[in-house]
């Protein structure tokens, strides 16, 4: 039996002075690492919270955060990874869900929240940073890193935990349109590291870039896979200028980085990454989605040297389900590979049986790796995990004889943009909430950087004015960029099943109509197309 | 209308329509823009303009604040005689 915090124990012995998280303005060994969680696993013992509580974590990548992060782990409570872009309702939406006793925020976030959702925010709240005095609302108490640092003893009380509890939840987008709380058990997450390090082989020698939000599970996964191993984490200053993150590869002399397919057709893009000699990089991991076999072509000539590992998964496998290693990526370039060790996964047809190798069907997952379930306890009753208490992926794909798995589709309505799990319900609410809008019909349209690209149908009400640049703005200011459509079409309704739902797939006919026809209810102020974001006369090749 | 007020109109109703973004808000570390925002501001700049940008152009110091976009179209904009004339003055 083991928990997660042992792995972070077991690095503070065995390398005490090596760095465990390095960033542009901060550092900090394992040993400090160790000694600093117990710090506030303490201070959280103190404040009478742990087995069984829950600690939100809003936060961007900062050393702070992590050991935050490895405390509320060590104090026995849960954690909760928020999204850093979320919009304040979304925000509150998850916290009245899972009522953490804690939050752990910026001074950033902190006033962001502060102004628009402030009852919604915990009463204890943690910081690396003095928060803004006039933020400071309410009757709440604030422990800063520092302080609890210079108070608190280092004895915190052995946690009697069973490795079946939960240890982190993450927030993943829903179909219902709201974030769903996967949550994570001990052994869910210890299980999974360790099959996937079976194949990639990963040791102490090893270090990442990490430039995904470590709220998400793809970021997680580095940050634990790189405790497990004692590898070194450094945190990238961010994805904004992907040349820079091509100099902090070399600057950091980091021997992995893991990113989803708009991470590396950028970098092949938009970088000289072709022309740059990275010699401390010896392997890349591409997850979160499928990268062209073309666009894989690029990345495995630009980087001769570099094995090229493939993986997918999902939150609520913890997330790994499948791994292709660098010698199969070129012979195979359409498969997503085989499932880890200790991992079943299954082709079911319709009425839920098997299908034969090749047959394409719902890929469906079982293992030591699957969820204990959402915080909103509806796994089983939405479809997600079925009675025999398998995963449910939503995605289609094939089989063959050697357990090689290609995905040929989805099944569920998810749009994967940038790497982004979205959900076109989120985004119809927001757009359908705003006045003289009757209906929305969100999809994804092919996009060569960002896999996905959003788009929407709207219907107007009678003699309503609503208009494109309207649309836009009202759904920025509730929803990340990412997640906000690029193109609003308007239409006089939208495609309909019998049962009244809106029918996805002819609503990519009517986009696909719309978009080549701009006399159907033609938007004020017809937005710049963007057919892709690939390199346009604007740019020049590396 | 001015450049700069082209570039925070542009801001503030395509990418992050708060008002609090000015010439020298910085975009990406207060969390105005994500990268696929950032990328979108980028090829946008090359659009109205018409200036060329090259991979090694884009960086912090070119596109940080809306006022160091400004900077750097204005440089892309001059000629090679004015850049010439504007190294010499500060040489004198």
């Amino acid at each position: 039996m083991m928990l997660l915090p042992e792995l972070l124990s077991r690095c503070a012995e065995r390398f005490p002075d090596k760095s465990a998280v390095v960033s542009r303005s901060d550092q900090i060994s394992f040993a400090d690492l160790e000694l600093q969680s117990d710090q506030v696993a303490a201070r959280l013992h103190r404040l009478a919270i742990g087995p069984g509580d829950r600690v939100a974590i809003l936060h961007d990548n900062s050393v702070a955060a992590i050991v935050f992060f490895w405390g509320i782990l060590k104090s026995g409570a849960q954690t909760v990874d928020m999204p850093t872009l979320a919009g304040a309702e979304t925000l509150a939406n998850i916290l009245r869900e899972c009522r953490p006793k804690a939050l752990v925020t910026s001074d950033k976030e902190w006033n962001r929240v502060m102004g628009e959702i402030p009852d919604a925010l915990p009463c204890i709240v943690f910081s690396k940073n003095d928060l803004l005095p006039g933020c400071k609302l309410g009757h709440r108490s604030f422990n800063l890193l520092q302080d609890i640092c210079a108070e608190e003893t280092t004895a915190c009380p052995r946690l009697r935990l069973d490795e079946s509890q939960v240890a982190m939840i993450v927030y993943t987008s829903g179909t219902t349109g709201q974030p769903k709380g996967v949550m994570l058990s001990h052994h869910n997450l210890i299980s999974n590291l360790a099959a996937s390090n079976t194949l990639m082989g990963l040791t102490s020698e090893d270090s990442i870039l990490v430039v995904v939000p470590l709220h998400f599970i793809h970021g997680r996964m580095q940050l634990l896979l790189h405790t497990l191993i004692g590898g070194t984490v450094v945190l990238s200053a961010g994805f904004h200028f992907p040349q820079n993150v091509l100099r902090e590869i070399l600057e950091y002399r980091v021997t992995g980085f893991s990113g989803v397919p708009y991470h590396f057709v950028n970098l092949a893009e938009h970088t000289a990454l072709g022309r740059t000699a990275l010699p401390d990089l010896r392997y890349v991991l591409i997850t979160g989605g499928a990268l062209s076999p073309d666009a894989l072509r690029k990345v495995i000539d630009v980087l001769p040297e570099v094995a090229v590992h493939l993986a997918y998964g999902q939150t609520e496998a913890s997330p790994r389900i499948t791994y292709l290693s660098p010698a199969e990526v070129l012979a195979r370039p359409h498969s997503i590979g085989r499932a880890l060790p200790g991992v079943q996964v299954e082709i079911l047809g319709n009425g839920g049986r098997t299908v034969p190798p090749g047959t394409p069907g719902e890929i469906v997952v079982s293992g030591p790796n699957i969820m204990r379930g959402y915080v909103s306890g509806d796994e089983v009753t939405c479809g997600k995990i079925d009675d025999q208490g398998r995963l449910h992926t939503g995605d289609i794909g094939t089989i063959d004889d050697e357990g090689y798995i290609c995905i040929s589709g989805r099944q569920s309505e998810m749009i994967k943009s940038a790497g982004e799990r979205i959900f076109p319900r989120e985004i119809e609410a927001i757009i359908d909430a705003y006045p003289g809008v009757s209906e929305s019909g969100v999809l994804g349209v092919s996009d060569q950087l960002l896999g996905e690209r959003l788009v929407a149908c709207v219907v107007p009400v009678a003699d309503s004015q609503v208009s494109r640049d309207d649309l836009r703005t009202h759904c920025l200011k509730s929803l990340p960029f990412v997640r906000t459509p690029r193109e609003f079409k308007f239409v006089d309704q939208l495609p309909k099943t019998a049962s009244g739902k809106i029918d996805r797939v002819r609503l990519v006919s009517l986009w696909a109509e719309v978009a080549n026809r701009s006399t159907v209810h033609q938007d004020k102020t017809p937005p710049t197309e963007h057919a892709t974001l690939a390199p346009c006369a604007t740019f020049e090749a590396s | 209308m001015r450049m700069i007020e082209q570039v925070l109109q542009y801001i503030r109703t395509e990418c992050a329509p708060k008002s609090e973004i000015l010439a020298d808000t910085n975009l990406f570390c207060e969390g105005y823009l994500d990268s696929t925002a950032m990328l979108e501001v980028i090829l946008w700049i090359g659009e109205t303009f018409d200036v060329t940008i090259q991979n090694e152009d884009l960086s912090p110091e070119n596109f940080g604040t809306p006022r160091n976009i400004v900077d750097f179209v204005q440089r892309q904009l001059k000629t090679p005689v004015e850049l010439e004339h504007d190294a010499a003055s500060r040489i004198a």
